[in-house]
């Protein structure tokens, strides 16, 4: 009995992966195939690997700048929302400030178009088109509520009474924060990280916009595989692969913390 | 304490605040320049200048020669090229802000320079095209298609220079034509008769014919049938979707479709259309020229070498092709339009329309054509030869000659696709005109 119930766990599991797996597999073979191989139709399961793609990927353009480019916003923009977004979700989650909460979710669900334009205002204005200081900032606005909402959820599941024996043991409140309430969210804190870097990893508009030459990230250079009459498709999936391997990496690392954090935020919400 | 602190708030705000009063007084020393007496390239030496540009293959022939230009002006020049969506939406972002630093950038007039003329964003060139000292004595403007110069023209002045010069044209596969016996079309009757006769000869393995049928994308090609037979996209200042010269327009376009082309044809757009063609599976495609180059790439096409070329068969009203072009425009709060003109010209000068064109980008020039370079160099001389008759008798009007112009191409969209679904073409044709009158009441 066991074993059909196992069987069927695996089964179920197996179907609700096959689908964003065949996605990726199939963006991985068309990296893998040349310009002719990828226009066939029907589209071809057997052909020739070819790795040239990947070599271009490298080879033009600046593909490891644009990859730097990204990484240096990514984690500016989410570092700078931990430091900003967990003191500010312990103050929510400890005097019940949940009606803030909800203001800044609202901030980051208005369209970001209709924040493009006044930024690209003030940030030509002060000079900092196409800097990392204007791609972060503006990153902070996906980032930083994202995290002061999951935080949120973690900060309310901490018993009052784990602070104050901590406090009568002597600590200072910033001792007890740091020491004690941080890591006993940590998991959480991966979480919110991982997730947020994620969106500001993929983020496209902003980066079109408030980029140039010197700090374009990796979302915008992929379309440089898109020329006005024709696409490489090849060159693109490449690029496309390439670019998904740091958020790969950074899942499979943390994967372990960030499960127990996705699960227990599921409960708590 | 508080007061340190406020103090230093205070300088910091103010410091702030002083940075673009600075900054701005910095550029207007550096604009009172030497007066400058006779034309020389060095007189904007210093200077830089922003360039905005849509990855095509035009500006792949001049990226690597902008060090040439820098040499020899002493301007620096930043080129920052975008892929065309984004590229669309990253500079109307930044127009629509009015703070962009960008001197110079693409515009395909005849879908954006009436909504750019009216926001004020190009700036009028004719200053510069009279100047002695900016305008270079070898540019020859009269060399330039009037066509191609006439489409960048708002109430008498220039808005814009071109860069190419494109039509479309009938081209087919000589292979599959000379299988089934069929001569190149020179009226609509023939063109679908040999459709017909090609799809049902070969049961249907291949398409008699295949063009654009995605909505907006479609209508492109679609008007050179819509003028061919008579009709026009405005009656006076209405909506023309509506007259029986449109209906039979449209009808005839979704019929060949429906009846000779892909399943796919609501679906498709240039990139689909072309394709099927490249891959051998449909005789004939009616699309833009600048495509031979892929058409004729034996690495990316499968009808290299096989490909005639031919302006589109004559309607009721004749053959009427259009003309349309990519050019070169400047931004009207440009603090460097002597430097970005000069850019311009040089970018648009004779030599380049000349290596443009052996690469099989279609130039606006009279001289690359009439050249012996290219005359000894070219490949394909029926391109040649159908894309200069196609110049001759072609019409500079392809979009709705109105602002709203997606929202117009869209409804006309939506009757070609009721016509290639075999619906009620006149039903939806005159949905499609009130839908238009509408747009343009509301405007």
């Amino acid at each position: 009995m066991k074993k059909v119930q196992k069987a069927a766990f695996y089964g179920a599991v197996f179907l609700l992966c096959i689908i964003p797996l065949f996605v990726f597999l199939w963006m991985f073979m068309t990296g893998l195939k040349t310009q002719a191989d990828n226009l066939a139709i029907p589209p071809k399961i057997f052909f020739t690997p070819t790795m040239q793609n990947f070599k271009s990927v490298f080879d033009q353009g600046h593909f490891f700048k644009y990859l730097g480019n990204s990484a240096i916003v990514a984690l500016f923009s989410v570092g700078i929302a931990l430091l900003l977004g967990l003191p500010a979700s312990y103050g929510i989650a400890k005097y019940r400030m949940r009606k803030i909460g909800l203001v800044l979710l609202v901030a980051r669900m208005v369209p970001f178009i209709s924040y493009l334009i006044p930024w690209f205002i003030i940030f030509r204005a002060l000079g900092l088109v196409d800097t990392y200081i204007s791609l972060i900032t503006t990153h902070l606005i996906i980032t930083l509520p994202f995290v002061i909402w999951i935080m949120v959820n973690f900060f309310e599941g901490v018993p009052a009474s784990l602070e104050e024996a901590a406090l009568i043991d002597g600590c200072s409140p910033l001792q007890a924060f740091v020491r004690i309430l941080i890591p006993v969210v940590r998991n959480g804190i991966f979480t919110a990280s991982v997730l947020s870097f994620i969106f500001s990893w993929n983020q496209f508009l902003f980066s079109l916009i408030l980029s140039g030459n010197r700090t374009m990230t990796v979302p915008v250079a992929v379309f440089q595989f898109i020329s006005y009459e024709e696409i490489n498709w090849g060159g693109l999936a490449a690029a496309a692969t390439v670019i998904t391997v740091p958020p790969l990496i950074m899942t499979v690392f943390v994967q372990k913390y960030m499960i127990k954090g996705l699960t227990s935020g599921a409960v708590k919400g | 304490m508080k007061r340190t602190i406020m103090f230093f708030t205070m300088i910091a705000l103010i410091a702030l605040l002083a940075f673009p009063i600075m900054a701005q007084g910095q550029q207007e020393a550096e604009d009172a320049g030497p007066e400058v007496v006779g034309f020389d390239w060095q007189s904007r030496s210093g200077e830089t200048i922003k360039i905005m540009a849509n990855k095509h293959p035009w500006v792949d022939i001049i990226e690597p020669k902008i060090g040439e230009f820098e040499a020899m002006t002493g301007i620096k020049v930043e080129l920052a090229v975008y892929p065309e969506d984004q590229f669309r939406t990253k500079r109307t972002v930044e127009m629509v802000s009015g703070a962009s630093d960008v001197d110079v950038f693409m515009l395909m007039p005849g879908n954006s320079l009436a909504q750019y003329y009216q926001a004020g964003w190009v700036a009028p060139l004719d200053d510069l095209m009279a100047s002695e000292s900016f305008l270079w004595p070898e540019y020859d403007l009269d060399d330039i298609f009037s066509s191609a110069l006439d489409a960048g023209v708002k109430e008498d002045k220039h808005y814009t220079i071109p860069i190419l010069l494109e039509t479309s044209l009938l081209s087919y596969n000589k292979e599959i034509f000379e299988k089934y016996d069929v001569a190149v079309p020179t009226t609509m009757e023939e063109l679908e008769a040999a459709a017909k006769k090609i799809y049902e000869g070969s049961n249907g393995q291949i398409y008699g014919i295949t063009l654009r049928g995605k909505k907006a994308a479609a209508t492109s090609q679609w008007v050179d049938f819509l003028h061919s037979f008579g009709g026009e996209w405005l009656e006076g200042d209405k909506s023309g979707l509506g007259t029986e010269a449109a209906i039979a327009a449209t009808d005839y376009y979704g019929r060949l479709l429906r009846l000779y082309g892909p399943k796919s044809a609501p679906s498709n757009s240039w990139y689909e259309a072309i394709s099927i063609f490249m891959q051998g599976k449909a005789a004939m495609v009616y699309d833009a020229s600048v495509f031979k180059p892929n058409y004729e790439d034996p690495t990316k096409s499968e009808v290299a070498g096989k490909v005639g070329y031919a302006v589109i068969p004559a309607g009721p009203a004749g053959s009427i092709p259009h003309i349309s072009n990519w050019a070169l425009s400047l931004y009207s709060k440009s603090d460097n339009k002597e430097a970005a003109w000069l850019f311009v010209q040089w970018a648009t000068s004779k030599d380049i329309a000349l290596e443009g064109l052996l690469a099989g980008i279609p130039s606006a020039r009279n001289s690359a054509w009439d050249s012996s370079e290219f005359k000894d160099n070219d490949t394909t001389p029926e391109w040649t030869a159908a894309s200069i008759a196609s110049y001759e008798v072609a019409s500079p009007i392809w979009n709705p000659p109105v602002i709203p112009v997606g929202e117009c191409r869209d409804a006309a969209g939506s009757a070609i696709v009721a016509s290639i679904l075999g619906e009620d073409v006149r039903a939806a044709s005159l949905a499609a005109e009130k839908t238009m009158n509408d747009i343009l009441a509301n405007q």
